[in-house]
C-alpha cells in the first residue's frame, strides 16, 4: 500500500494504517532527532512525542501527500522543546565573526570531530536543525522553508547565520586552550 | 580565506555518525500512547458527506438551519454569559463569513477574555491561546496571530531564558513597557497609550535586535499566558514582528501580543484589529 493510501486511512483514524506509517518512517525520525539533540534519550522522547503529534493532527493535513515534510516539521517542533527543557543548552557564543579572513589557523582543519562536536552542541535548536536538514537530509531551501514552515527567505538567512554561528563556536573552542592555560576539555 | 564551505564537507561527515534505527521500543510506547489518543476534528468535510445522497445533504442541511435559528433565537433574546468555562481544546477554523465567538479563561480562573475569531483563523491549545491565521494548511507559524497573555515575570538574560529577574517586575503597565524598552537584544519603538476594550493601555513595537549569540529573543516564560500549555520562552523570533499591548484590566496586567511573519505582518493586522475590536476582557 502507498504511503498516501495509509495517510488517508490514518486520517480516518485506521491506528493500524498510522502504525505502519509510523515504522516506515520511525528510523528516519530517530536519525533527525539525534543529529539536532545530540542524546539517545531526548531524541527517542521527542520522536514519540511527534508521532503522538502528528496521530492526534493528522486530519487536519489537508494534502496527504505532504505527510513527510509535515511530519518532519512536528518532529522539529519536538526537538526544540525537548531541547528547551535542557536549561544549559543555549549558545554562550559572544560575538559572531563577518564573513571574511578572520579565522584562526586552527580552523584550516575543521576535520576534527570533536571540534565540530563541541561547536555544533553549541548552536542553539533552531540553528542546528537546519543545519541538520540541510547538510544530513540534504534538503535545499525551498524544502527547508516548506518543513519550518517559514519563508525561503528566512530560511536561507538563518542558514547563513547557522553557519555563522558554526565558525563562531568553532572559533571560540580554537581560542579555549589558550584562555584555559592550553588545558584541552 | 575560511568560508562556511570549508565547514560544510565536515558537517556532513558528522551527521553521518549516529543511530539510523528506532528502538523497537520507542514505537511500541508511542503506539500505546495512540491507543489512548483521541485526533482531533479536521476541517476537511467528513468523507461520509462526500458520499451521501444530494436530497440527504439537503435534509441535513434544512435541520442545521432550523437549529441554528432556534438557537440563535435564544441567545438573542438573553443577556450575555458570564465569561466562563475552560478554553475550547481547539477552535477553528472559522470558514464562514461570520466570525466564530471564542471563549476562554486562565488556568488560575481569575480572569475571562472573549474575542470574536475571524474567519479563516484557529486556534490551537497547545499554543498560546491565540487566534492565528496559518500560513498555509498545514503551518504551525503564524501569519498574523494574536496571544493573550499575562506576563508576571520577565527573564534577566538576553538569550538563553534560563534566569527570571530578581526583583520580580512591578505589576504595572508601565513596569513592563519600561522593563522592554530597558531590555538588551530587543529593538522596540515608541510606545503609545491606547485603549483596547475599554481598558487604558500602552502599545510598542518589538523587535529582535538580533543580539550575538542568539537569533530570537526570550522574554518572558510561556507558561503564564492563558489556558496554555506550552513549555519554554516566549520569543521575540526574528523571522517575526511583534506589537506588543500592556492593558491595565481592573488592576491586573494583560499582555496582548499581535505578531506575524516579518513581510506579511503589516499587510495583516487589519485582521488582527477585528479580534482586538472584538476583544472583552474580565477580571474576577
Amino acid at each position: 500500500m502507498m504511503d498516501r493510501d495509509l495517510v488517508e486511512l490514518a486520517m480516518r483514524g485506521d491506528r493500524e494504517a498510522f502504525g505502519v506509517l509510523a515504522r516506515v518512517h520511525g528510523d528516519r525520525l530517530y536519525a533527525i532527532a539525534y543529529r539536532i539533540l545530540r542524546e539517545v534519550d531526548r531524541s527517542e522522547d521527542a520522536v514519540q512525542q511527534a508521532l503522538v503529534i502528528a496521530w492526534r493532527e493528522l486530519p487536519r493535513l489537508r494534502d496527504p501527500d505532504r505527510f513527510e515534510p509535515w511530519l518532519n516539521r512536528i518532529l522539529v517542533r519536538c526537538c526544540y522543546s525537548e531541547a528547551r527543557k535542557r536549561r544549559e543548552w543555549t549558545a554562550n557564543i559572544r560575538a559572531l565573526p563577518e564573513d571574511g579572513p578572520t579565522a584562526p589557523d586552527d580552523l584550516r582543519g575543521f576535520a576534527d570531530r570533536d571540534e565540530i562536536d563541541r561547536g555544533f552542541k553549541r548552536l542553539p535548536p533552531e540553528q542546528r536543525a537546519i543545519l541538520v536538514l540541510h547538510h544530513y537530509l540534504g534538503l535545499g531551501l525551498t524544502e527547508i522553508a516548506d518543513t519550518l514552515g517559514i519563508p525561503a527567505g528566512t530560511a536561507r538567512s538563518r542558514l547563513h547565520y547557522a553557519h555563522r554561528a558554526m565558525r563562531a563556536a568553532l572559533e571560540a573552542d580554537a581560542r579555549r586552550p589558550a584562555a584555559a592555560g592550553g588545558q584541552r576539555r | 580565506m575560511t568560508t562556511h564551505r570549508d565547514i560544510e564537507p565536515a558537517l556532513e561527515r558528522y551527521f553521518e555518525e549516529g543511530p539510523q534505527v528506532l528502538p523497537d521500543r520507542v514505537l511500541e510506547a508511542a503506539l500505546a500512547d495512540i491507543d489512548h489518543t483521541t485526533q482531533r476534528l479536521g476541517w476537511r468535510r467528513p468523507w461520509r458527506f462526500l458520499f451521501m445522497p444530494t436530497f440527504q445533504k439537503l435534509a441535513i442541511a434544512g435541520v442545521a438551519v432550523i437549529a441554528f435559528a432556534l438557537v440563535g433565537s435564544t441567545f438573542l433574546t438573553r443577556p450575555a454569559p458570564n465569561v466562563v468555562g475552560t478554553p475550547s481544546p481547539t477552535v477553528g477554523p472559522a470558514t464562514g463569513p461570520t466570525p466564530v465567538r471564542f471563549t476562554l479563561e486562565s488556568d488560575a480562573g481569575d480572569i475571562g477574555v472573549r474575542f470574536d475569531l475571524p474567519a479563516g483563523w484557529y486556534s490551537f491549545e497547545d499554543a498560546n491561546v491565540s487566534a492565528f491565521e496559518p500560513e498555509g494548511p498545514d503551518s504551525l507559524w503564524p501569519l498574523i496571530g494574536v496571544d493573550v497573555l499575562l506576563v508576571d515575570d520577565v527573564y534577566a538574560d538576553t538569550c538563553e531564558g534560563r534566569a527570571l529577574s530578581e526583583p520580580r517586575l512591578g505589576p504595572g503597565v508601565d513596569d513592563l513597557i519600561a522593563w522592554i524598552r530597558a531590555r538588551p537584544g530587543l529593538m522596540v519603538g515608541e510606545p503609545r497609550p491606547l485603549s483596547v476594550a475599554g481598558h487604558e493601555g500602552v502599545e510598542i513595537e518589538v523587535d529582535s535586535g538580533h543580539p550575538p549569540g542568539c537569533e530570537d529573543v526570550p522574554v518572558w516564560p510561556s507558561g503564564l499566558p492563558l489556558g496554555s500549555h506550552r513549555e519554554g520562552p516566549y520569543l521575540i523570533r526574528r523571522a517575526m514582528e511583534y506589537r506588543v499591548i500592556a492593558l491595565d484590566v481592573d488592576g491586573r496586567r494583560v499582555v496582548l501580543v499581535v505578531n506575524g511573519m516579518r513581510g506579511t505582518f503589516e499587510a495583516r493586522l487589519d485582521d488582527a484589529q477585528v479580534v482586538l475590536d472584538s476583544l472583552e476582557l474580565e477580571v474576577r
